[in-house]
């Protein structure tokens, strides 16, 4: 394992439209906002123990992205002995932000717009972690 | 808490014999002549997380059928409508920072009121007990399962 | 009565790697709010594995059908060590073999070949929910 990154993790829950938005909070961080500082785990490949996320869960410092109140990715990430050094509770950010996204099949503009928001916020803890 | 119980597909609502509960999905637990308050398995899970609750002021009355307060969720926001009458005696501040405890344990660290009772003997008749309620809740379930459904579909 | 009904629990991979593994969350979305609602459930892979009781019961209760997005199989894994009954899986990948021209744009937004692709999932899942409910009540 080279150099250091920020390990994403995001719920990626089916059931709330919360998983959905945590997901695409990753991807626009990871591909768009801070693409040369963070990694994406996949949680259903880790726990299937595919691919290299078992060692960068433990090896790099994580932001948890939790879509409702089960918290699944800290509890799984925890549980992997993961180096957990942010976490976002969605559904606090949805009353933060005043902004209520559609259903999980189409989160539509409220959505996007809480996306944005999110994922900004996300990149400003990445940034802190590794300045 | 010994409890009945309603399965509906991976959900299991439960509702514990002890509590008397209002159609609008609160519960009272009556301690002599104070009751604890708080929503049902069935609202929270219908509310899904809640992000903010509000709640009256410790020393207000309220009557029964009277709103005590509100729950705003990521889908939409509800009165509490009161089980009870009487003067609210404490309110649950734990709820300001984790208001998901509505949630997770709805009939234990997720209570919502204390009332100091002023009208028990005719509060009584308003309220119902354990299996009547999970009968009202069945219908309320299936009603919205089928809004739901219906709301996917098109 | 609804609670009496058995369902068939829709498992996806949810992964985040590929865009097969959106067309398969997708694909379960369909199948579930579209095709086959009153005969379906679905199983949240993440609570599965963080534990939550009412996914961990079902899956072990109910015949489930996987939808998995790539090779890795990271799906059917998970709920085979769940105890779950899978009665069927499909791999999307097999299914963008069958319909190259299905192909979607990326693992951010599908794009309308990629949404045809998750409803083309999601038909071939109706049908193997058909035939799982089918063959339990023989």
């Amino acid at each position: 394992m080279s150099e250091k990154k920020v390990a994403i993790v995001a719920c990626t829950g089916m059931g709330k439209t919360l998983g959905t938005v945590a997901r695409q909070v990753a991807y626009k961080v990871v591909e768009e906002l801070r693409p040369e500082k963070t990694v994406l785990i996949c949680i259903p490949s880790m726990a299937a123990n595919v691919g290299e996320y078992k060692n960068q869960v433990k090896n790099y410092p994580s932001i948890i992205l939790d879509g409702c109140v089960e918290r699944c990715a800290t509890k799984v990430i925890s549980d992997n002995n993961g180096m957990i050094k942010g976490r976002l509770f969605l559904p606090q950010l949805v009353k933060k932000y005043g902004l209520k996204p559609g259903p999980r099949t189409d989160i539509g503009p409220e959505g996007e717009e809480l996306v944005t928001k999110i994922a900004q916020e996300v990149a400003e803890q990445v940034d802190r972690l590794l300045p | 808490m010994d409890h009945l119980e309603f399965k509906l597909d991976k959900w299991t609502f439960k509702v514990p014999k002890e509590l008397l509960y209002n159609e609008n999905d609160c519960w009272a637990k009556i301690d002599d002549k104070t009751a604890t308050v708080g929503i049902t398995d069935f609202l929270q899970n219908l509310m899904s997380d809640i992000v903010f609750v509000e709640l009256p002021k410790i020393g207000s009355r309220v009557e029964q059928f009277d709103e005590a307060g509100s729950l705003e969720s990521i889908k939409a926001t509800l009165d509490i409508i009161s089980p009870v009458s009487g003067v609210i005696q404490d309110v649950n501040s734990e709820l300001a920072n984790t208001p998901d405890l509505a949630n997770t344990d709805p009939y234990g660290k997720g209570w919502f009121l204390r009332v100091q009772l002023s009208n028990f003997e005719s509060d009584r008749e308003n309220l119902i007990n354990a299996e009547t309620y999970l009968e009202v809740m069945k219908k309320k379930a299936e009603k919205e399962q089928q809004k739901l459904k219906k709301a996917q579909s098109s | 009565m609804l609670e009496e009904q058995k369902k068939v629990a829709i498992a996806v991979c949810t992964g985040m790697d590929q865009p097969l593994a959106t067309v398969a969350r997708y694909a379960g979305y369909h199948v579930l709010e579209k095709l086959r609602p009153d005969k379906t459930v679905l199983l949240c892979t993440p609570a599965l594995l963080g534990g939550v009781q009412e996914d961990v019961d079902f899956i072990k209760n109910n015949p489930a059908l996987v939808i998995d997005g790539c090779e890795e199989k990271c799906c059917e894994k998970i709920v085979k060590n769940a105890n779950g009954k899978i009665r069927a899986i499909i791999n999307v990948k097999d299914v963008l073999n069958e319909h190259r021209e299905f192909q979607p744009e990326s693992r951010v937004k599908l794009g309308p070949n990629g949404m045809k692709l998750a409803e083309t999932v999601g038909e071939i899942a109706a049908k193997k929910v058909d035939e799982i409910l089918e063959a339990d009540k023989a």
